[in-house]
């Protein structure tokens, strides 16, 4: 699995990251969450080997994630990123199958079969003939979210893999919010590892085994999503005044409150 | 019927076929195009100044195989068949395929549908290094010994090789090929380049003047089968490694990102479309002339009719790039008989109302 030490990005002269200790559990959901710009993407793509620390160290399985093999790491991690916006006409299921190129050279049957299960797991198999720039946003990112579900397929069965997912319920309606997440927490029960950034706290407290607050490319909490996802932890990580109730299942729920709640709205 | 959200994976399914998703069009696609260049390829050994009935056309090449067929031609029609028409109609095909197959990996490469051949500067370099064989090389290439015949086709291919060196270079200060770099420093190097060419036709004579400007609008009445073979030995194994690579080129449309997530080479992908699209274009174009439209307009038809996959998109431009091509040919040939108009001429009036047309429904489909 992966292993963050004291890894740090810096690009353009701006440090993204800052010295970042991370161990990534199997088997659990480990959701980042932060303000804009607080280095969560970039954090993604370090984990995903991407982008290269400038400093400190990425491991995959005690070794540094750089010196892995292309192809052998594609066939056990996968990543969902958030805009994958372009106009060329695949059909929706070429697209899912783009995530065999790591096992096959030439997709057959049986990796359209892998597609096609993959798809209806993604809850978009009504749409494989159809050709991705017809359809909607929510729709393609479910696409996508085959996509990799397909390329770990193998890893699956081998419960060694990890599945990033950059805003998976960006351009998604609650109900498939709801889905997504649901379908990542039992991925870690067949041995995956799968990190989500969120935007939505609720959705994160909700589904969350881990998590790692950002803000200004440091993680200021991580661990066990009860201890991290706290009133007093999110406010100060997201600069934001927050209230919380306990909903009807006993869950706790956050919301925003204003910073002076006695001045009236527009004053 | 299988839970939506089941863990397991049942495999394989029995109603996925591999072309279960297909739809007619793509299916038939690559054979109909197949057919379809024969048909073109035929009917241009029978048209011209000389007519050749398609069965005469039929028994001549039987005949140079063996083959009797109840046709009867002459000594005449077997020579102009054989030694003029047929070595250019292969060039045409040749040509055409090859900047149809540029076209398609400069569209994967900057993941644009309107990006062509000539972007990485190939083209302006090849025609900068023809002119000043045309216009300088009669004062200093006979010292050197040099002016043959193909003294002009081999400048040609290094004049297109070299601007293609230096856009790459520009391209590519950090490591990494930036295609955004490549594209600009395309443009301005073409710029340079056709700047060149100005330079150079102000101190051309009138007859260089005629030959610069006839190489500019592209012919194919220049090579022989010598040519055809040359063209052929460059062409197939672009043709095999894009077919072969062509699950890499749609990953790289994902983005360069994604395609590297999926555990492709993008470093050496973006780097080896470069260079087998300078090989093909600059070959084709070093013995045809510059030929518009064909590299933008070829694959831009197979994508709209047969979609974006390149397993599919790769053979079926090349073989579209190879019908169209003749096509024009035969069209420049037969239109103003006895007078041949450039076969640049000719795709650039019929390529470019087309490829309007083909923008304008574009943007009236986004707007419905």
């Amino acid at each position: 699995m992966i292993t963050l030490e004291q890894a740090s990005v810096e690009r353009g002269g701006r440090v993204l990251v800052r010295g970042v200790d991370l161990v990534l559990q199997p088997d659990a959901l480990t959701v980042i969450l932060g303000a804009n710009g607080a280095g969560k993407t970039s954090l993604v793509r370090l984990l995903s080997g991407e982008w290269r620390p400038t400093g400190g160290r990425v491991l995959w399985d005690g070794r540094p994630l750089a010196d892995e093999d292309r192809t052998a790491l594609a066939r056990r991690r996968a990543v969902v990123s958030q805009h994958s916006g372009h106009d060329f006409p695949f059909r929706a299921i070429d697209m899912v199958l783009m995530g065999r190129l790591p096992h096959v050279r030439r997709p057959e049957a049986a990796d359209y079969a892998i597609a096609h299960a993959a798809m209806e797991q993604a809850g978009i198999a009504a749409h494989a003939g159809r050709r991705v720039d017809t359809l909607s946003g929510g729709e393609r990112q479910r696409v996508h979210f085959a996509r990799a579900l397909a390329q770990l397929h193998e890893a699956r069965q081998a419960r060694n893999g990890v599945l990033l997912l950059d805003e998976p319920t960006a351009h998604l309606d609650l109900a498939h919010q709801e889905r997504v997440l649901a379908l990542a927490r039992r991925l870690t029960r067949e041995g995956l590892a799968v990190v989500a950034v969120l935007h939505d706290i609720n959705l994160a407290a909700m589904h969350a085994d881990q998590a790692v607050l950002m803000k200004s490319g440091r993680v200021v909490a991580a661990g066990a999503a009860d201890a991290v996802i706290t009133r007093t932890l999110l406010g100060a990580a997201l600069d934001i005044s927050l209230a919380e109730a306990t909903g009807a299942c006993g869950r706790t729920v956050f919301y925003p409150v204003p910073p002076h709640p006695s001045q009236p709205k527009g004053a | 019927m299988r839970n939506a959200d089941s863990l397991t994976v049942e495999l394989p399914a029995e109603n996925v076929s591999v072309d279960g998703f297909r739809s007619a069009p793509e299916r038939w696609l690559v054979p109909v195009l197949a057919v379809l260049l024969g048909a073109v390829l035929l009917a241009g050994l029978g048209i011209g100044a000389l007519p050749i009935s398609t069965g005469q056309v039929l028994a001549i090449l039987a005949g140079h195989v063996g083959l009797e067929l109840p046709w009867s031609f002459t000594e005449r029609e077997v020579a102009v068949l054989l030694h003029i028409r047929a070595p250019r109609i292969v060039i045409g095909a040749l040509a055409g395929a090859a900047l149809s197959l540029g076209g398609a990996l400069m569209q994967a490469l900057f993941r644009n549908p309107l990006a062509d051949p000539a972007l990485i500067g190939v083209s302006s370099g090849a025609a900068v290094a023809a002119a000043a064989v045309t216009v300088v090389g009669p004062t200093i290439l006979p010292l050197l010994g040099m002016l043959t015949t193909y003294a002009k086709p081999v400048a040609a291919f290094l004049g297109g090789w070299c601007l293609t060196a230096l856009v790459m270079k520009v391209a590519h200060t950090t490591g990494q090929i930036r295609v955004d770099h490549l594209l600009l420093a395309g443009i301005a190097l073409n710029a340079m380049g056709f700047a060149g060419i100005g330079v150079l036709m102000l101190i051309a004579d009138d007859a260089q003047l005629r030959e610069v400007s006839f190489w500019n609008f592209g012919s194919l009445g220049r090579g022989d089968w010598s040519v055809a073979l040359l063209l052929l030995a460059l062409v197939l194994p672009v043709l095999w490694w894009s077919c072969r690579r062509a699950p890499w080129l749609n990953a790289l449309l994902l983005g360069e990102g994604e395609a590297a997530l999926l555990g492709v080479p993008v470093e050496r992908v973006k780097r080896a479309a470069v260079l087998l699209t300078c090989v093909a274009v600059g070959a084709t174009i070093s013995f045809t002339g510059l030929i518009g439209f064909v590299g933008l307009v070829a694959p831009h038809i197979v994508r709209l009719l047969g979609g974006a996959d390149h397993r599919r998109l790769i053979p079926a431009a090349a073989l579209l790039g190879a019908t169209l091509l003749p096509l024009a040919d035969i069209f420049a040939r037969t239109v103003a008989a006895p007078v041949e108009l450039p076969i640049g001429l000719v795709t650039a009036l019929m390529g470019g109302p087309f490829f309007l047309w083909l923008l304008i429904r574009e943007q009236r489909r986004e707007a419905v």
